[in-house]
């Protein structure tokens, strides 16, 4: 068949157009590709372009962050609750109009038995107008599937030098996703019906906040949380709004529902939307898994483990990036999904939120919080890491938090969040005293 | 070497090596394990009256005296034992050192003052000041609290003004409403205090303060201090032979003994959530405790009869008395978090058994006697004067945005409501406490009224701005505004201002002639 110049014309501009819907539909617009080993600065941030959100870009143009590309040797996915939700929960739970929780088989509705993330992450598509709302349930889960643990945590503050910070030790006793947990549910007339988690921080440094203490209860249910803070000026605990999820944290940069690895809050409260999937760069405080020892009744403690937690730019010789910037970590190429995120209390003080969250482990790697008048307003950039539990026990526990950083623009001030460091208290699956989590239990915390 | 100049020596040395050891550090307890802490503070508050004393009261101090120097430390040192004794225990020690500098080298009237009521002012150690502050032990087990030594405790849901929460005295000496913190103002006592949370709907908690143990009341500022209510120059009297027993050597204040009948005692049940879901606490409490402010009352020299005409040419013989009331307060303390609308509303209600009032007919009853011919008036020993009070707090929190003063941290509001009752009213109750312009009394109405407001907000953990605002809607005002600044890390500074205007009506009218602004300097570790 003889082609006529004018259909061969037609059929080059229908290719062309093809390539271009199927560059525009590959869901990854990077522009540019970076190896490991590659040093990212401020002379060669595009080569990053695409791959982290816009504002992260910006800081490494300024040269506030570098990134040092690197790869680890475990996969983040291989987590123990991820593996357990494949194995336990295919098809089994979905959630209500109203948000909750409901296992299909029994037709309970916020059940508080399930081991595992909820939603099995393979079976999660995002073509599913739930899928949102189900991702954000896993990532709640995962954190309070970290299990009842302690651990002393530091709170460090800095604006254009670093100013001070605030430690504690933190204690939380969990009611539900592992089985050990689960035996705690006998303690709900302590706690109330639905109980999920029960956690408390005490501050030791500064002096001036030195005996200041919060206790919080989160419930499964549409109950409102339960916070209560210790104040040693006035010699009592208060009641403290639950709203006050989103209120600033002993003055820092986070709110309580940023502290939990970037989601600590009830998906069912906000209008979550799916974005897009994408290659992106997520940082990590090192390429090999930390492990666990084992300690007495089945505690895993990481005390005497020595493992590489952030180094913050107000610590590093010779640095002249932003003080709260990590200098030690390395940055590795993950899948992302990005989700916006909406709240629906008028009183929540954030507006628009932006988390991109890792396809495989859940967990959230970039959070971008705007306000309400829709000016963007904090940036946070967690540092992540992967533990391992002790031999003969093939659990894989997520570490978060090794020098995370949430970054004011408006007030140029950040806090960088430390949860533990080597040699100090850090312990997983305590066998708590549910006592300690009551009133009389922050009795004895009090002056 | 002299007690005095030994402790005032070990005071500057201990100062010194503190702020050695911890210079150049962060703000950070000097030891601050899981297991053990040691941290403190040392302050130097100093403070100005910003107008002179008026009409007739003592001492006549000038606009810009100074009047308070106050260095205080604390240290303070917390202890679990968990590790050693693997039970659920812990001790925990403060220090405390004041040293009131006012009484050396400040203005003549005060330093006048101390010197001639010196004993007045030792009794309670105003000037010169080194004891263990508290002092206790805490072991848990299960539900069961208990913590026993010398510790401070506080009841209720007001945070300005005490409604329930008459536990721990009050220090008079110190300062007022305003100006001083609560906190600082309790005075720790011994006691036992147990607690037992049975479930999320049910606990109990009580306390025991053996009176054989300790007995303190609260103190009472003497005559020619800064803190005291204004009132004549005694010593005018004294110089006309008069002698007056009001803190001073014939020490007529009838301190409780120190035996079990002085003991306190409270009882409290918890009851979260008994109005309904998780948004509500209810309490209930009984204790039996001492009342702050002591009774009064004039009485002449025991034996010598009010008709007796020898009291004129022998007019030494008045005294004034003191007594501090035990009372039984009848408490209900409830607060409501309204969660849709990010709005707390607690408060507490009180019955008072007990309470002290002043009816001058009665606790200083004038009686008339015929003198050749003449009706002359005489002081005749009176009677101390109780009233069953109901008071109410009544507390409303909200932190509100505010963008345009605070782009970083809301503003906090917090509005108070006091109420007071009084059971039996006598129109002739008054506060004796003289106007010294008028040297009339306010009176005290059926009805009290107080209406307290205070705005805070926070600027990068550094910069704090509080205001505190109280009325009276008999017309009276008091306004204290207050600027903190963390400076180089444990440093802070802080400037107040504080004023009271408008008619003398209780309860912080008296603080009218003491209009002051006052400075601090703190330094924790």
């Amino acid at each position: 068949m003889k082609i006529n110049a004018r259909t061969y014309t037609w059929i080059i501009l229908l290719d062309m157009l093809l390539v271009l819907l199927i560059i525009a539909g590959s869901g990854s617009m990077a522009k540019a590709d970076v190896n490991v080993g590659d040093a990212i600065d401020s002379s060669n941030w595009q080569k990053v372009q695409g791959l982290v959100p816009e504002p992260v870009l910006e800081y490494l143009k300024k040269g506030w962050i570098k990134m040092k590309i690197g790869k680890l040797n475990f996969e983040p996915g291989d987590l123990w609750f991820i593996q357990e939700g494949e194995r336990r929960n295919k098809g089994r739970y979905d959630l209500t109009a109203n948000g909750e929780l409901i296992d299909k088989t029994t037709g309970v509705i916020d059940p508080r038995d399930f081991v595992g993330v909820p939603f099995p992450v393979s079976e999660l598509d995002v073509r599913d107008p739930k899928m949102p709302e189900k991702w954000f349930n896993d990532i709640l889960m995962v954190i309070i599937s970290m299990g009842s643990n302690r651990q002393t945590a530091c709170l460090y503050f800095s604006g254009d030098k670093y100013e001070r910070r605030i430690c504690g030790p933190q204690k939380a006793i969990k009611f539900i996703s592992t089985e050990s947990n689960i035996m705690n549910q006998k303690y709900e007339t302590q706690f109330g019906k639905g109980i999920m988690e029960a956690f408390i921080m005490r501050l030791t440094e500064p002096y001036e906040l030195h005996g200041l203490a919060t206790m919080s209860y989160q419930y499964a249910s549409n109950t409102p949380d339960k916070v209560f803070a210790y104040v040693p000026a006035l010699r009592r605990t208060r009641v403290m709004s639950a709203a006050a999820r989103s209120d600033s944290m002993f003055g820092s940069d986070y709110s309580l529902d940023d502290a939990g690895c970037g989601w600590w809050a009830k998906p069912r409260d906000f209008t979550i939307k799916y974005v897009r999937t994408q290659t992106s760069l997520v940082q990590y405080a090192g390429p090999d898994l930390v492990r666990w020892t084992a300690g007495k009744d089945g505690t895993l403690s990481l005390q005497k483990t020595p493992f590489v937690t952030g180094k913050f730019g107000f610590e590093t010789p010779g640095w002249t990036g932003k003080p709260w910037a990590v200098t030690n970590s390395i940055w590795v190429k993950r899948k992302a999904h990005v989700f916006e995120i909406y709240p629906k209390d008028p009183y929540y003080n954030y507006g628009k939120m932006e988390i991109w969250a890792d396809t495989k482990s859940v967990r959230p790697q970039f959070k971008t919080i705007w306000d309400r008048a829709g000016k963007r307003w904090k940036v946070m950039i967690f540092n992540n890491s992967g533990g391992l539990a002790p031999e003969g026990i093939s659990w894989g526990i997520p570490l978060c938090a090794l020098g995370d950083v949430i970054y004011d623009e408006q007030r140029n001030h950040a806090t960088n969040v430390m949860e533990t460091r080597p040699g100090e208290v850090k312990d997983w699956n305590v066998k708590w005293d549910p006592a300690e989590f009551t009133l009389g239990g922050m009795a004895k915390i009090s002056k | 070497m002299s007690r005095k100049i030994l402790g005032i020596s070990f005071f500057i040395t201990a100062i010194t090596a503190i702020v050695f050891m911890t210079c150049g550090q962060s703000s950070a307890a000097i030891y601050n394990t899981d297991e053990y802490s040691l941290t403190g503070k040392v302050e130097a508050k100093t403070a100005f009256f910003t107008g002179g004393a008026h009409g007739n009261t003592c001492p006549q101090y000038d606009a810009w005296d100074m009047f308070k120097q106050r260095n205080l430390a604390y240290i303070e040192w917390t202890h679990d034992l968990q590790r050693l004794t693997g039970l659920d225990l812990q001790y925990h020690i403060v220090g405390r050192g004041l040293y009131e500098g006012v009484y050396d080298y400040g203005p003549v009237e005060f330093r006048t003052a101390y010197n001639d009521n010196k004993e007045a002012y030792d009794r309670y150690d105003l000037r010169y000041q080194a004891r263990i502050w508290e002092a206790y032990a805490h072991y848990r087990t299960g539900p069961v609290n208990i913590r026993i030594g010398k510790q401070n405790l506080s009841w209720g849901n007001t945070d300005i003004m005490r409604v329930v929460d008459h536990i721990n005295p009050l220090d008079n000496t110190w300062g007022g409403t305003g100006t001083e913190s609560l906190d600082d103002r309790r005075i720790p006592l011994w006691m036992i205090r147990t607690g037992y949370q049975a479930s999320n709907t049910f606990g109990v908690e009580g306390y025991l303060v053996p009176g054989a143990i300790d007995a303190t009341v609260a103190p009472n500022a003497p005559w020619g201090s800064p803190y005291a209510f204004p009132e004549p120059d005694l010593r005018i009297l004294s110089a006309a032979g008069i002698t007056i027993g009001f803190n001073n050597s014939l020490g007529y204040i009838n301190e409780p003994k120190k035996d079990m009948s002085s003991s306190r005692l409270g009882l409290k049940l918890l009851l979260p959530g008994i109005l309904g879901g998780n948004n509500s606490n209810v309490e209930l409490s009984y204790q039996r405790t001492y009342w702050d402010t002591p009774a009064l009352r004039f009485l002449t020299d025991k034996g010598v009869l009010a008709s007796d005409p020898v009291w004129y040419g022998n007019p030494g013989v008045m005294s004034i008395e003191m007594e501090y009331p035990k009372v039984n307060i009848f408490g209900l303390s409830a607060n409501y978090n309204f969660a849709d609308l990010d709005f707390i509303i607690k408060g507490d209600i009180a019955h008072v058994q007990g309470a002290t009032v002043y009816i001058n007919d009665i606790n200083q009853p004038t009686a008339y006697f015929n003198y050749a011919g003449l009706l002359l008036p005489q002081v005749t020993t009176g009677q101390f004067t109780y009233r069953d009070f109901t008071n109410i707090g009544i507390s409303f929190e909200k932190n509100v945005w505010i963008r345009s003063i605070n782009r970083g941290e809301k503003v906090q509001f917090l509005f108070e409501y006091y109420g007071n009752y009084c059971h039996s009213h006598d129109s002739r109750m008054i506060y004796p406490i003289p106007d010294p312009d008028s040297g009339g009394y306010a009176s005290m109405g059926r009805y009290e009224h107080t209406l307290a407001l205070s705005i805070t907000s926070e600027y990068n953990m550094k910069t704090k701005i509080n205001l505190v605002t109280l009325y009276n809607p008999s017309g009276s005002w008091m306004i204290a505004p207050t600027l903190t600044y963390r400076f180089d890390n444990p440093f802070t500074i802080a400037f107040g201002y504080s004023t009271t205007f408008g008619n003398w009506v209780m309860p912080f009218a008296y603080n009218q002639d003491r209009d002051q602004i006052n400075a601090l300097l703190k330094y924790e570790f």
